[in-house]
C-alpha cells in the first residue's frame, strides 16, 4: 500500500515515516505543500495520506477536497497542530477520515492509521 | 495579555517537548516586558498571529540545541540544513496547539525563520510581550509571545 505524507516540514515528513510500523504500508511518497501533493497524488494514486493543514501554496483543508475529488475512497488522516474543533470539522467535511493532533507519539499515529484502515475494511464488507 | 493566556503557550511548549523530544525541560518563570530587549539567539522561528488577536510568537534557540533536538527526534545525524525546518515546526506546533483554548479566531501563519542573532527586535507599541525562558538538556532557549 502506498502512503503519501504531506507536510511542509522535512523533519516531520521523516518523523512520520520513521514512526509508522504498519505492515500494510510498503511505499512512502512525500509532498511539501498542497499543490505538490495533488500532482503526486494524481500520478501515484496512493491509498493512504497523512495531511498537514498549515502549509504554503495550498493549505491542507483545500488539498483534502482535491484529493477526494480525484479518488473518493482515499483514506486521509489529518495531522495538525490546529487542535480546535472548527478546523477538525472542516477537514472532515472535505473528506478526511481521521484527525490526529501534533505533537504525537509513535503509538498514537499507528493507532490512528489502524483505526482508519479497519473502518474502511468494515465499510467495504 | 493575562498570565493565564501566557500559560497556554507554556503548557503547549511543555507538551511538545514531552511528547516529541524528551529530555529534561526546565521552564523558568514567565515574565511580561514592555521593552524591546527580548531574547534572541542563533535561530528564531516566528509565527504571525491574526484574527481575534494580532501579534507574533517566536521561539529562539542555539544551533547546538537544535542539533541535539534533531537527534532526540530520531534523525540519524545532525544535519544543519534542518535547523530552520525544526525550529519553524516547533514554533508552529506550539502556536497551533493554543487554538484549542483560544479558538479558531486565533489564526496563525506559516513559520518564518531568521538565522543569526539580531541586535534587538522591535515590537509595535501597545503590544503585550511575554517571555518564557527555558533550558532543555542544558541548552538555553526562549519562547516569546507578543499579542495586542
Amino acid at each position: 500500500m502506498k502512503m503519501l505524507i504531506v507536510d511542509d516540514s522535512t523533519v516531520m515528513q521523516r518523523k512520520i515515516q520513521r514512526s509508522i510500523t504498519l505492515e500494510q504500508v510498503t511505499d512512502f511518497l512525500t509532498a511539501s505543500n498542497g499543490m505538490e501533493a495533488v500532482e503526486i497524488f494524481r500520478q501515484e494514486l496512493p491509498e493512504l495520506v497523512t495531511m498537514d493543514l498549515t502549509m504554503p501554496e495550498m493549505d491542507g483543508v483545500e488539498c483534502v477536497k482535491h484529493l477526494v475529488e480525484i479518488k473518493p475512497d482515499v483514506l486521509i488522516l489529518v495531522i495538525s497542530s490546529l487542535s480546535d474543533k472548527a478546523t477538525t470539522i472542516q477537514a472532515m467535511k472535505n473528506g478526511a477520515k481521521g484527525f490526529l493532533t501534533k505533537p504525537f507519539d509513535d503509538e498514537q499515529i499507528n493507532t490512528a492509521l489502524e483505526e482508519l484502515l479497519e473502518e474502511a475494511q468494515s465499510d467495504a464488507s | 495579555m493575562k498570565d493565564s493566556e501566557l500559560q497556554i503557550f507554556v503548557d503547549s511548549l511543555r507538551y511538545y517537548f514531552a511528547t516529541n523530544i524528551g529530555g529534561t525541560l526546565d521552564v523558568a518563570p514567565a515574565y511580561h516586558t514592555e521593552s524591546n530587549d527580548t531574547p534572541a539567539s542563533e535561530f528564531t522561528g516566528i509565527i504571525g498571529v491574526s484574527g481575534d488577536k494580532q501579534g507574533c510568537i517566536y521561539l529562539t534557540a542555539t544551533r547546538d540545541m537544535l542539533g541535539q533536538v534533531l537527534l532526540a527526534m530520531g534523525e540519524p545525524e545532525i544535519d544543519p540544513s534542518l535547523f530552520n525546518d525544526v525550529i519553524g515546526e516547533i514554533t508552529n506546533t506550539v502556536s497551533g496547539n493554543a487554538r484549542k483554548v483560544l479558538g479558531p479566531g486565533f489564526m496563525i501563519s506559516v513559520p518564518i525563520v531568521v538565522t543569526g542573532r539580531p541586535e534587538y527586535i522591535h515590537f509595535p507599541r501597545n503590544y503585550d510581550i511575554g517571555v518564557v525562558p527555558f533550558i532543555w538538556n542544558g541548552h538555553k532557549a526562549s519562547l516569546v509571545v507578543c499579542l495586542q
